[in-house]
């Protein structure tokens, strides 16, 4: 009851200075608190709550209305601008919304479940700094298998595919982004540079050379061996040092394959099982150095998958044999019976997941184009995530919870209240099937015609007594005979 | 409000209703343009009193206003009324509002005190007090700027008006596609929710705090047969004290003068009005003298036999026909703003 007179008194007093809890955010009815970001994640992820925010990420005036947060409770949406930040530098991300994990009210928002759907929404690409793309090609003597239907040799798939324009396009797209390339080819042992040399490709044509020099070199596939080479040993070398020129550029290691990991004639499916968790192992230490430097790790399968439908178990539990295999291929050999029959498309998705990035599994040249495409994505300077909900639930305050996982982990947590009373136009809906706040002068369409209304039918009244009167000849008079006057009354 | 726009008939009501629903509709309007486009800064536990306060004020203030553009009260008397509705208005509904939630806190307890304290919940079982006390808040202030006059019809119709607001607020947002009794399709807006909440408030308001009363009308009788067509006399005394008016042919003495020739007798008819402002005609002549009405003709002939004249109520558009045939005169009773006489 105290709280309540403290609260009236407060009232009385006039004291509108507003809470500092809440910011409300313009042209809608909604306030939010200060947006928390998770202390103990690698990056830090910024919602934006303010106007001021918006522009000290140098985004235009013209998206403020995107970059704030919106809740339209018509349709049931939601919009969130973000941005990551590692230390005190804002760094740019790829597109990530595979990786993204949206909760409302602790409840994780899944696409196309009870009419929920998310979308995130690039914005600006992020240019600040380069990436170094290390290629990490399988020579093994099964990638001269010819396809059946393009009649080329998976080799020569995989060059056809590094040739595309996009592709090339896509690893230097110039501008103010300095990326380069590193091309290196493994079967048995440490990988080797394409040419015989490490060198940093950073420019097309250096590039298109490199490519054409890419071929078969037979041998087992050493698979686990490359990539954790190439995500620890070769970081240290001076050419790749060079290249990465401190932390200017990041690293982003792609590993293409056609088959199994396979270090002798032996091998089953089982034997890869250790040998699988010990480069887990590397790569999770990998991932907790500094997110500045550490690099990012793509995989890509030319084949067939040998576990189709496979989903990565949750949590870094180690690899079981069944998981990887399948329960009938855990004992079958993978030289001249597994390999044949497809890829090891569960490791790959393993590796990738522990290595920050995505796995590709694609046959034919344009297959794996994409692949590479996908894994040279631009990174961008801030995003917007929209979630579609059952109206129903906005009509509460609510907390909305974003959380990266994979190329990083990152989260935040913002409160957002809806005012009970009142809220602004319903949102207009746009061709890509998500609304977009309404002007307020849509409030016109609603105040002006009610008021004319009212205006109108005040006069009915009037109208209707008059044209009575009028019909039943209470105005006319109904002869022309003057009328006499006797001085008394008035004349009307 | 004009009294001139307002014919006595029953529609005249919905004059005040309409001006009302018009204040209730600026009200919101006002409140949700200082959050959107002013970007105003309250926390969210405002919104409801600041809401509940301006409509309650803005539709107080009209109607005190209203009546007193209908009476043509001075300038600074109706500034003076405005100001005092105003302020009586909003400081009773800011208390009505927080008694009832000082009530709430201490009815409620666990989960139903946590939803009723939320701000952001959008519930008609947890407003519907603060709407009510909206009204009432309402209502009480033009009570007291009206000296306490119709206490029932002001608290129960403010009362009434918060309450239906509050239900058509509900309504227009029900988070639902479903035909609500069959009629009303909600469109899950809360937009317009806002909208006809202050609309309907106003416009019940206006409907069942305060009527138009009758002494803003004054009752004239009119000529209608050619001969002195449109000649009139109000009935009425200038000090609203019972009156008299005579019709007859007689011609010096009587209020209304009608011709022998259209079959009006010397002394033919009286209208009386008595300190009530009740209207009665009575018949003085033996002479046809029918008012006629809706599906209804009554004989005022005098008859001799009777110690009284026969007498009956007027209503505003009678016809008095006196005498028949060739030879009669028609006359109609008709009630028309005091501003007139």
């Amino acid at each position: 009851m105290r709280r309540w007179l403290a609260m009236a008194l407060a009232l009385l007093l006039g004291t509108a200075c507003g809470d500092a809890r809440y910011t409300p955010i313009p042209g809608t009815t909604i306030r939010i608190e200060q947006p928390i970001p998770d202390s103990d994640k690698e990056y830090e992820l910024q919602i934006f709550a303010s106007e001021e925010e918006c522009d000290e990420a140098r985004i235009h005036p013209d998206d403020w209305h995107l970059c704030l947060p919106h809740v339209d409770r018509a349709s049931g949406e939601v919009r969130l601008g973000y941005r990551f930040i590692a230390g005190e530098m804002h760094v740019g991300m790829a597109e990530h919304e595979e990786l993204m994990e949206v909760q409302f009210q602790g409840t994780t928002v899944s696409d196309g479940k009870n009419g929920q759907e998310i979308k995130i929404i690039p914005h600006e690409p992020f240019s600040g700094g380069g990436t170094l793309y290390v290629l990490l090609i399988d020579g093994s003597g099964s990638m001269s298998e010819v396809d059946r239907r393009s009649g080329d040799s998976r080799m020569k798939q995989v060059k056809k595919a590094l040739r595309q324009p996009e592709v090339i396009d896509a690893f230097f797209p110039g501008g103010d982004t300095d990326n380069a390339v590193m091309l290196l080819q493994f079967t048995q042992g440490k990988p080797v540079p394409v040419g015989g040399r490490l060198i940093a490709l950073t420019n097309k044509n250096e590039y298109k050379q490199a490519v054409r020099e890419l071929q078969v070199l037979n041998g087992y596939t050493h698979l686990f061996k490359a990539i954790k080479y190439a995500t620890g040993p070769l970081l240290d070398e001076d050419a790749v040092k060079a290249a990465v020129a401190g932390d200017k550029r990041s690293v982003t290691v792609v590993a293409l394959t056609d088959g199994f990991n396979n270090i002798s004639a032996a091998d089953t499916c089982k034997d890869n099982v250790p040998r699988l968790k010990v480069l887990l192992d590397h790569l999770a230490n990998v991932r907790e150095s500094d997110v500045r430097t550490r690099p990012t790790l793509h995989t890509v399968g030319l084949g067939k998958p040998i576990r189709p439908g496979f989903e990565p178990p949750r949590g870094m539990e180690p690899p079981r044999a069944t998981t990887i295999c399948g329960r009938r291929n855990v004992d079958t050999r993978i030289d001249g019976d597994l390999e044949t029959r497809g890829i090891d498309n569960a490791s790959l998705r393993l590796i990738a997941r522990a290595g920050g990035g995505t796995a590709h599994i694609k046959r034919g040249k344009k297959g794996l184009a994409e692949a590479f495409l996908a894994a040279a994505a631009p990174k961008y300077r801030w995003f917007e995530v929209r979630y579609r909900m059952d109206p129903f639930f906005l009509r509460r305050k609510f907390k909305s919870r974003l959380s990266l996982v994979g190329v990083g982990t990152a989260g935040a947590t913002i409160q957002i209240h809806p005012s009970a009373w009142l809220d602004a136009p319903p949102g207009r809906l746009m061709e890509d099937g998500w609304h977009m706040e309404e002007s307020y002068l849509r409030t016109f369409l609603v105040v002006m015609p009610l008021f004319a209304a009212f205006i109108g039918l005040s006069y009915i009244g009037a109208a209707l007594h008059n044209t009575r009167r009028m019909l039943f000849g209470r105005v006319k008079r109904r002869a022309k005979t003057p009328p006499a006057d006797a001085g008394e009354g008035t004349a009307g | 409000m004009n009294i001139f726009l307002l014919p006595y008939t029953w529609l005249r009501h919905f004059g005040m209703a309409l001006w009302c629903a018009s204040a209730g509709l600026m009200a919101w309007w006002a409140v949700l343009t200082g959050l959107v486009v002013l970007n105003l800064d309250w926390p969210p536990g405002w919104d409801g009193p600041i809401l509940m306060t301006t409509i309650s004020v803005t539709v107080a203030v009209a109607s005190i206003l209203g009546e007193a553009n209908l009476r043509r009260l001075p300038l600074w008397s109706r500034g003076l009324k405005v100001l005092f509705a105003a302020g009586i208005s909003g400081l009773i509904t800011v208390l009505y509002y927080m008694l009832w939630h000082g009530v709430m806190g201490l009815l409620l307890d666990g989960s139903s005190l946590i939803d009723a304290q939320d701000p952001s919940l959008v519930s008609l079982s947890y407003r519907m007090g603060a709407f009510g006390m909206g009204g009432l808040g309402c209502g009480t202030g033009c009570l007291v700027v009206r000296k306490f006059s119709e206490p029932v019809s002001h608290l129960a119709g403010g009362l009434a008006a918060g309450l239906l607001g509050g239900v058509g607020w509900y309504v227009a947002g029900l988070p639902t596609d479903e035909v609500v009794f069959g009629v009303v399709a909600p469109q899950k807006d809360l937009f317009l929710a806002g909208a006809t909440l202050g609309v309907t408030w106003g416009f019940s308001f206006g409907l069942m705090a305060w009527s138009i009363p009758d002494e803003l009308y004054v009752g004239w009788l009119r000529v209608l047969t050619p001969r002195r067509f449109g000649r009139r006399i109000p009935i009425d005394a200038p000090d609203r004290k019972a009156k008299e008016r005579f019709v007859g042919h007689f011609p010096r003495g009587l209020d209304l003068f009608l011709p022998v020739e259209d079959g009006v007798q010397e002394l033919h008819l009286s209208v009386v009005v008595d300190d009530r402002q009740r209207y009665t005609a009575r018949g003085l002549s033996q002479q046809p003298t029918m008012v006629k009405r809706l599906l209804q003709s009554v004989d005022l002939r005098y008859d001799p036999r009777r110690p009284t004249p026969v007498e009956t109520p007027l209503s505003s558009g009678d016809r008095i026909v006196l005498g028949q045939g060739e030879q009669r005169a028609e006359l109609e009773f008709i009630l028309l703003p005091k501003e007139e006489v």
